[in-house]
């Protein structure tokens, strides 16, 4: 059985240390019976991001449950990660990202990564007909491990800019720009001097949670589009509609991110 | 005495290295060797099951070389001594490295707090020049493993492996030293995790050093080997 970083329903996720370790020796043994046989698929960056991962662990007094519990993974996929045996394709960047907001640490401070330099994951657009699946990369991710470390100066608004991405459906295309994940209950404006104007004492979002915000045009008119579109971020759904394109998806866990995906669910001309 | 899975442990034995141990093996395995595990580590359970998941990986990986008899040793010997051999090393690392007293040497949390006002501004002066260190050194790490991977070479991993224990512990003097120090992961430990061998690594990594001190030197200036003075 194949198994990603997160936990899911078909297996039973280890819950102490003893049944880890043999949920541990099962699935390397499943693993070395798949095509090509290797257990080891890991390049020396991922051994040595694995070796970082488990001393940085141990160093906090935490054990492999307790840190798979702290980034939401599958403690038997940590395991396997923390041994260096996974291959760099196989370690989603969120995983490194919620691996440094679990050990308080931000991405520019961690020595390495598992993936080989300058060829780290970038964000990756995957569109099919009504709906668009986002997988964000390193970069992207490094101001969302920012804010949920809450490391940067009270009066500085968390946003985490996201890539545009296109909605197709019945042959036409909706673009989505300046698609960003903010605690300001605004969107950020196009031109940073007059945002930081606009931006300074409206902090306090708090309450509400974060909002996530997109401008919608429909690509061949390069006209506002008027959609409704469904988001659904981790475990929360959300649906915003706007004549104008401004999509505002409200009173969001920023710290539920995964999956990302947006579907189109009215725009005039399609049912 | 070995208690007996559902299979016998010949049987079993065989099983495995046909890639089809029953769904108790490991657990009975596991089992078997934990009295053993935990006598030797001294009683950490952490450590223990950590031992026996390297064991058992040790396993899977020889059979996956088609390295295993089921004829020469049956399961259960062959991890036994497989699992003391880790212990041994287990417990060299942590003489060498005890994490545990690590611990007090994060700079956060070993300022004085007598004035709480001034507690609060101290560890937030010392978490920025924390922060500033680590960037530091990922930026010029970053780079020697660029120009490891244009030269086909590992001497940035090579220096991580040697000196990761500092480097966790964001004490960088180890690029100001002339001599290494005695508590550093041995070579051949570091070979192992890189692939290569001995001489390889001892090359790699001295290379590493001299070329990270060299681009330390080149962005932030020179090096005097006393810690805060290693903050760019």
């Amino acid at each position: 059985m194949r198994f990603g970083p997160e936990p899911t329903d078909d297996r039973t996720v280890p819950r102490s240390l003893e049944e880890l370790t043999v949920a541990f020796a099962q699935a390397v043994s499943e693993r070395s019976r798949e095509p090509g046989g290797r257990v080891d698929r890991g390049l020396p960056e991922a051994r040595a991001f694995g070796t970082l991962i488990s001393d940085l662990r141990a160093r906090q007094g935490l054990d492999c449950l307790e840190l798979a519990q702290r980034a939401r993974l599958d403690p038997v996929w940590l395991m396997m990660l923390e041994k260096g045996l996974l291959a760099p394709e196989e370690i989603p960047a969120m995983v490194v990202a919620r691996l440094a907001v679990a050990l308080g640490r931000e991405l520019s401070e961690l020595p390495l990564t598992p993936y080989v330099v300058d060829a780290e994951p970038g964000d990756e657009v995957e569109s099919a007909e009504g709906e668009t699946r986002l997988r964000l990369g390193l970069s992207t991710l490094t101001p969302w491990v920012s804010a949920l470390l809450g490391t940067a100066p009270p009066a500085v608004p968390s946003v985490v800019w996201l890539p545009d991405f296109d909605l197709r459906a019945g042959g036409r295309r909706w673009h989505a720009r300046r698609v960003h994940l903010t605690d300001l209950p605004m969107p950020i404006p196009a031109s940073d001097e007059y945002s930081w104007q606009l931006l300074r004492g409206r902090r306090g979002a708090g309450q509400e949670g974060w909002s996530l915000f997109a401008s919608i045009i429909e690509s061949q008119a390069e006209r506002p589009g008027e959609v409704e579109v469904e988001l659904t971020m981790g475990t929360q759904r959300r649906i915003a509609a706007d004549p104008h394109g401004h999509l505002r998806f409200e009173r969001l866990d920023p710290t539920d991110l995964e999956p990302l995906r947006f579907a189109l669910l009215r725009a005039p001309g399609r049912r | 005495m070995t208690p007996a899975p559902a299979l016998s442990w010949e049987e079993e034995s065989v099983a495995f290295a046909l890639h089809q141990e029953s769904e108790t093996c490991w657990r009975e395995l596991a089992r078997t060797l934990r009295p053993l595990v935990m006598a030797r580590l001294g009683g950490s359970r952490a450590d223990c099951e950590d031992v026996l998941s390297e064991t058992f990986l040790a396993l899977v990986e020889l059979r996956a070389r088609g390295g295993y008899d089921p004829d020469r040793a049956q399961l259960p010997t062959l991890a036994r001594s497989i699992a003391e051999r880790r212990c041994i090393d287990r417990l060299r690392q942590a003489y060498r490295h005890p994490l545990s007293s690590l611990d007090d040497l994060d700079s956060e949390r070993s300022l004085p707090s007598a004035d709480a006002s001034t507690g609060v501004e101290q560890r937030t002066i010392a978490a920025e020049a924390t922060r500033a260190r680590r960037e530091a050194f990922r930026l010029v790490f970053r780079e020697l493993q660029r120009s490891d991977r244009a030269h086909g070479s590992c001497r940035a991993l090579a220096v991580f492996f040697r000196y990761r224990y500092r480097i966790e512990e964001d004490d960088y003097t180890f690029l100001a030293e002339t001599r290494p120090g005695q508590d550093l992961p041995g070579w051949r430990e570091v070979a192992a995790r890189l692939g290569i061998s001995e001489e390889a690594a001892r090359q790699n990594g001295s290379r590493g050093l001299r070329a990270l001190r060299a681009l330390w030197r080149e962005r932030f200036g020179e090096l005097s080997g006393e810690r805060d003075a290693l903050r760019p």
